[in-house]
């Protein structure tokens, strides 16, 4: 589903490597949480799948197609949802989920059938028809949320989407994680939030310096490191 | 007192974007031309205007000096064009400092006294103010120092007088913004103040320049000379706000009297900003605070029953044009700068035409009307219809406006030529109602042929597209996303000045084709068929830049 190989990205005319030989598969139906300290490089990696960034070396594909030479298609089985909901504050939520749409090109069943169910899910509802600069920081990760998905693409890439969720919401995007896998696509999460991993991810991967310094099933990371907490685990290779 | 100058050293930083520059120039140190580029315009906008204006001081100060009375005429122009113009547009700088900034919500929260947040936002507003206050006051105190051969009080008092100008002005300003903020809560309605408000200033504006078109018009024997007209200026003007003349006096008169007037300007001003703070501690956090939450209104949706009506699958060309008109109509200040230029031109155009004697405007119909004028017509109403639809920052800005949403249009499956041409045919809807009033105008008032005139539409349109087509490439190489307050994606931006730039450039190639070509006395519609192959040659290679160019530059640009 999601294929990078030989990642590399750098800041500052090269002196800060952001992102260095970076290596990693995520399987369909597979959850795959990717953990790291502030600055380790998470952001950097999930904007260069999505294609805000752009890599030095290295390519990353998704469901085979190369997101650089073939990047509409690649676009089109993405959604993304950053860690920062910066959107059109001027735009009714409604209209956002629209705009979104329109330009996935879901047609008006499959969309309306989406919207009241995202809305719903959400509580938004009765705040659709407010401007998006009215919404709390939640109510906008919610938005942003909805209009990522709207399309129902095979690949999520989530950036701390549980930031600013409240338990609820929370609660309620993790069951839609786990069925959408269910459905054989995949999920590529960002986290601080270390028992959310523990709990809700099929592999998870750490990263820091740029490096990836762990890959595998927590099972598989408990034996590698002989610790029994993740969070034992991930102090341990990122000190 | 320590917590007012470190508040004020802490929003002069962000205000000139100190730290931002610093971390530019010693780590980023990639971007070094741009604030070089900014600050070399500006010198140069500012220095040019500087020029004129001294010029103009100077002949004023000599032609009174050759009088042998009234030399402190030009201190007291000066002082009063600054305060004027300080009162004036301190109002929505104060508004906008005092109740819209978005740091407020974090001072509020600190433990500071209300009057330190505004004090500290005073005096950032005032030195702000001084980009343009200086420019307007330094050359009369120069001129009329030197020319008076001041001595050393001159020049001390001249210092105080010139930085304390912009206090009263301002502290009316505060005044009547933090009273009008305590009784109305008009945060609730921003966006609409902030537009109806614009509306006003222009209107004002406009006002201010067609009561002096009539006066001259009407009261030509009064105003004989220069001197004349300044002194009733001040005479008039001067009586009903004092404290230029005060400032004035301070600088121009002798020994005690001269003294006096610097203490009682000096006591005013600094009474007032002491009344200020008092005042702002006692009520400023009412005002601000009242209806934080008055605009999370929910209009609740019956998503369910009416779901056809809100969801309707449009194409995404359709929804990018869509989703720019939305943007631009409810962003006040892009709206300001999208629109008020297209309207603005025809209403100072029929200004104009009222304030002129009736007989002139029968004159400029008969001109229009006499068949061997069509020529001269046409092309003033083509030049008009052109300049109408490039009066704004439509294209020039259309990428920079995105500012950090800009990521989506990265995302979305979009390629970069649609996201673009929604663009162009956005910017090119808003050209087109500039072209068309002028259409209606030339049509309704000169009478112009209703055959002719589809074809000056069509040359229009055409001229409007090379030049959202330059300002779209302007807007595309190097896009100002990177902004926190709307109006620094239009005001503070540089595209919008070189797209104008280059539509000057464009209009003044056509201006000079159409000139050469009416001198050689060559048929109408030879100038028409040339200004037309312009056009396309220009738009083929052009849109093929555009098109290559939005695609590597969406591709390379990284959020």
């Amino acid at each position: 589903m999601l294929q990078i190989d030989n990642l590399s990205k750098s800041y500052s005319k090269g002196n800060v490597k952001a992102v260095d030989g970076l290596n990693l598969h995520v399987k369909p139906g597979e959850i795959f949480g990717f953990l790291g300290p502030n600055g380790a490089g998470k952001t950097t990696t999930i904007k260069m799948i999505v294609g805000l960034l752009n890599p030095d070396s290295g390519n990353i594909r998704i469901n085979s197609f190369d997101n650089r030479s073939q990047s509409l298609d690649a676009k089109r089985r993405i959604g993304y949802v950053p860690d920062n909901p910066d959107v059109y504050e001027k735009l009714t939520g409604l209209e956002y989920l629209n705009f979104m749409a329109d330009v996935y090109g879901v047609d008006k069943n499959e969309r309306r059938e989406r919207i009241v169910y995202f809305l719903d899910m959400f509580g938004l509802t009765d705040a659709a028809g407010s401007i998006i600069k009215s919404y709390s920081h939640g109510m906008k990760q919610k938005i942003v949320l909805t209009g990522a998905l709207i399309h129902n693409p095979d690949l999520w890439v989530l950036d701390e989407p549980m930031v600013g969720l409240d338990p609820k919401s929370a609660h309620l995007l993790k069951e839609l994680m786990r069925k959408h896998c269910d459905k054989g696509s995949a999920v590529f999460f960002s986290t601080h939030v270390l028992e959310v991993a523990e709990r809700l991810c099929d592999r998870i991967g750490i990263i820091n310096k740029g490096k990836l310094v762990a890959i595998g099933t927590l099972d598989e990371l408990k034996k590698g490191d002989n610790a029994d907490t993740l969070e034992n685990i991930f102090l341990e290779l990122t000190e | 007192m320590r917590m007012l100058l470190k508040l004020i050293r802490l929003n002069l930083n962000v205000n000139f974007g100190i730290s931002v520059l610093k971390y530019r120039f010693t780590k980023e140190k990639k971007k070094l031309w741009e604030p070089l580029l900014v600050i070399l315009s500006a010198a140069m906008g500012i220095g040019t205007l500087l020029f004129f204006f001294s010029i103009f001081m100077f002949g004023s100060f000599y032609m009174f000096r050759q009088n042998g009375q009234g030399e402190e005429i030009i201190l007291a122009v000066s002082f009063l064009g600054a305060q004027f113009f300080l009162l004036f547009f301190g109002i929505f700088h104060i508004l906008s400092a005092f109740y819209f900034s978005k740091d407020m919500n974090f001072l509020v929260a600190l433990p500071i006294k209300p009057y330190q947040i505004l004090g500290s936002k005073f005096i950032t507003i005032m030195v702000n103010e001084y980009l343009i206050a200086l420019p307007l006051m330094i050359p009369a105190l120069f001129i009329y120092g030197i020319g008076m051969n001041a001595g050393v009080f001159y020049w001390l008092k001249g210092i105080i007088c010139v930085l304390m100008v912009p206090v009263i002005p301002l502290a009316i300003s505060s005044f009547l913004v933090i009273l009008l903020m305590r009784f109305i809560n008009i945060k609730r309605s921003k966006d609409v103040i902030v537009v109806v408000m614009s509306f006003v200033g222009l209107f004002v504006g406009l006002g201010i320049n067609f009561y002096f078109q009539r006066m001259m018009n009407g009261e030509k024997a009064n105003f004989d000379s220069i001197i004349q007209a300044q002194q009733w200026l001040i005479g008039t003007i001067g009586r009903r706000f004092p404290p230029s003349i005060w400032a004035t006096y301070a600088l121009s008169k002798q020994g005690l009297e001269a003294l006096g007037y610097f203490l009682l300007f000096v006591a005013v001003s600094s009474l007032l900003f002491a009344v200020l703070l008092w005042t702002g501690n006692k009520v400023f956090y009412k005002g601000l605070l009242s209806g934080e939450d008055a605009s999370r209104k929910t209009k609740a949706l019956s998503l369910e029953k009416d779901g056809d009506k809100y969801m309707k699958a449009l194409s995404p060309l359709s929804a990018l044009f869509w989703r720019e008109w939305k943007l631009l109509l409810r962003t006040p200040v892009f709206m300001m700068n999208g629109l008020a230029g297209i309207i603005m031109m025809p209403v100072m155009a029929v200004m104009t035409a009222v304030v002129q004697e009736e007989s002139s405007i029968d004159k400029v119909v008969s001109f229009a009307g006499d068949p061997q004028n069509t020529v001269y017509v046409g092309l003033g109403g083509l030049a008009l219809m052109i300049l109408a639809s490039s009066m704004n920052i439509v294209s020039s800005t259309a990428v920079s406006r995105e500012g950090q949403t800009f990521w989506i249009s990265k995302v979305i499956p979009v390629s970069p030529r649609l996201q673009v041409m929604a663009k162009l045919i956005h910017g090119l809807v808003i050209s087109f109602i500039g072209i068309l009033i002028i259409g209606i105008i030339m049509a309704a008032v000169l009478k112009y042929s209703l055959v002719k005139l589809p074809i000056l539409i069509i040359l229009a349109i055409m001229g409007a597209l090379v030049i959202i087509i330059l300002d779209l490439i302007i807007d595309l190489i190097h896009p100002k996303l990177d902004w926190t307050n709307p109006h620094e994606a239009v005001k503070t931006n540089l595209n919008g000045l070189f797209g104008l730039i280059a539509a000057m450039l464009f209009m003044g190639v056509e201006s000079v084709i159409a000139v050469s070509m009416v001198l050689m006395k060559l048929p109408e519609f030879s100038i028409y068929s040339a200004l037309f192959m312009l056009d396309a040659v220009i738009l083929v290679p052009g849109f093929i830049t555009l098109t290559g160019l939005s695609a590597r530059r969406y591709k390379n640009i990284e959020m």
